[in-house]
């Protein structure tokens, strides 16, 4: 099963003093991604964006 | 762009998440009918479109959003009785938020499927008496009165 890479969000870096909870596990390929939700059951979230990542 | 630690406990726990950097790799827009970011689109398991959010939101408003997509796609699942927990969960944590009436419409929905019984429908046409009185989702429930 392919994995998406793990990325930090493009947000850049956490607000002092508070550490980061979760590390978003983005994936880049819709369909790898479409083929492990019929697999797995969850749901899949695509966000389309502009800005740098 | 997920400053919130919740945000991202909820994307990550929640859903497979795929980030489309449009710049780079346009053809998905044409596919998924993509013509503005940012577009968030929730699929369910079978691929389906079942909630899209496009402009940016702030947390409150993003995380009652990306619930309402989940209990629309228990729904379309017929999982009614989870379906009517999310859509009260928007209730409870996200009152003051655009998703709110419309979870309040489909919790009142999920709970008519559910039981067969519409007195659930009647009910919710009279909750919007009380609350989210100047919404759509409220003239859409003023039938059911």
């Amino acid at each position: 099963m392919r994995r998406g890479r793990t990325v930090p969000p493009s947000f850049g870096l956490a607000p002092r003093g508070r550490k980061e909870v979760a590390m978003i596990p983005w994936r880049e390929d819709i369909d790898a991604a479409l083929a492990e939700a019929a697999q797995s059951g969850r749901p899949v979230l695509l966000d389309f964006t502009a800005a740098p990542v | 762009m997920y400053p919130d630690p919740r945000v991202e406990r909820l994307v990550s726990e929640s859903f497979i998440p795929v980030r489309i950097q449009v710049r780079t790799n346009p053809a998905p827009m044409e596919r998924f009918n993509v013509n503005w970011t940012p577009t968030i689109i929730v699929l369910g398991p079978d691929g389906k479109e079942h909630h899209r959010i496009e402009g940016y939101l702030d947390a409150g408003d993003f995380l009652a959003q990306l619930t309402l997509g989940l209990g629309h796609i228990a729904f379309a699942r017929k999982e009614y009785e989870r379906a009517e927990k999310l859509f009260a969960e928007v209730l409870e944590r996200f009152p003051e938020t655009e998703a709110a009436p419309e979870a309040q419409y489909w919790q009142g929905v999920a709970r008519y499927r559910a039981t067969n019984d519409p007195a659930h429908l009647g009910a919710t046409a009279r909750a919007f008496h009380d609350k989210y009185t100047d919404t759509s989702w409220a003239k859409k429930a003023s039938v059911w009165a």
